[in-house]
């Protein structure tokens, strides 16, 4: 049980990237391991400090992102990373392939450039719609 | 015409084949029922002229307006808007024959247009900073034009110019014109309910009749 065990774990690191743990999908893989795998990652997401952002990948292929507030044996609760504050959502492990770590730096900086060029493209537009009609 | 007919199965299949995803849990009310965006814009409309000698093919204004929208769901929603321009002007030259004589009728349109437009646009995402959308739907323009007529003069290499018919001001008239139109654009938030929108569009009647291009700010409600 033990080799199983280490086997899943070092296949489940090394192929899923750096910081991310997946399950293989229950429907190709044979029950025991896809048992195996749900309790590795349970191990994994009790592991990551509360707090942390996370990216969480569905196993019907939706993504989200937030923070980890909570994670037990069968669920972990995860506050959505939204515009407008929406509440925790208590996700069964069942339903997860995979959960990553978020660089918190990273995902602020994206998202800060993304909303400086929304905001510096729309001004020149705006700016050059106003030049265009003045100059007609 | 045809584009109208594509237009509109377009709006209406928005209407009625897309749904909100209740995934995850989210509930199913949408995130902001309505909103409000001013604009300001340029116009480019094309020339209805048929004249030979029309100064330009297209002719643009400045553009001021608002939009208000509702939200079916999170990614449904219909928007009416209304805007109105500034004038613009528009040349043509006519060449008529008088008395076997070639000349020409030179007159200058002033131009402005009041715009009013229901579409129906699909949002993409949900509860994000940036949210692109594309739409679809139909705009009334109503086009105020007054015509300054020169006075038609004719010149004679044996004779004098002569003035056959003075100058006028014709009287003030207004053309209704409906066009389907399908447009593209974004909405980035600066907080949680405040956001810069920008958008373009095109209105088709016998091809592409108008581009409307608009910037503005709005909140969601």
């Amino acid at each position: 049980m033990k080799r199983t065990m280490a086997w899943v774990l070092c296949i489940a690191l090394t192929t899923a990237g750096c910081a991310t743990t997946r399950t293989t999908g229950a429907v190709v893989a044979p029950s025991g391991i896809a048992v195996a795998n749900s309790r590795v990652l349970a191990e994994y997401v009790q592991r990551i400090p509360l707090g942390s952002p996370v990216r969480v990948q569905f196993a019907n292929g939706k993504e989200m992102r937030g923070t980890l507030m909570k994670a037990t044996d069968q669920n972990v609760v995860v506050q959505p990373k939204t515009r407008v504050p929406e509440p925790a959502l208590e996700i069964p492990l069942g339903e997860v392939m995979g959960i990553a770590l978020e660089s918190k730096k990273g995902g602020s900086v994206a998202k800060t450039i993304g909303i400086g060029v929304a905001v510096g493209v729309g001004a020149a537009v705006g700016f050059l719609l106003f030049l265009v009609a003045a100059l007609d | 015409m045809r584009t109208l007919k594509l237009v509109i199965p377009v709006v209406l299949a928005g209407f009625a084949a897309l749904h909100p995803s209740p995934a995850l849990g989210q509930t199913t009310s949408p995130l902001a029922r309505a909103d409000v965006t001013g604009v300001v814009a340029i116009l480019g409309v094309e020339n209805d002229a048929v004249a030979p000698y029309v100064d330009d093919d297209w002719h643009s204004s400045f553009f001021g307006g608002l939009a208000a929208g509702w939200y079916w769901t999170d990614n449904l929603k219909t928007e009416l808007d209304f805007g109105a321009g500034t004038e613009s002007q528009v040349y043509r030259s006519t060449p008529i024959t008088i008395g076997g004589r070639s000349t020409y009728v030179s007159t200058q349109s002033t131009i402005s247009q009041r715009t009013l437009g229901v579409s129906q646009q699909y949002q993409f995402f949900r509860n994000v900073w940036f949210h692109p959308h594309v739409s679809g739907g139909v705009n009334v323009s109503w086009e105020d034009i007054t015509d300054e007529i020169s006075p038609v003069v004719i010149y004679d290499p044996a004779a004098p110019p002569r003035q056959v018919e003075p100058g006028r001001r014709a009287r003030p008239r207004t053309e209704t014109t409906v066009r389907p139109f399908i447009g593209t654009g974004f909405k980035a938030y600066f907080n949680q309910r405040g956001f810069f929108r920008t958008d373009i569009r095109f209105a088709f009647r016998s091809g592409l009749d108008e581009v409307l291009v608009r910037a503005g700010f709005g909140i969601d409600f």
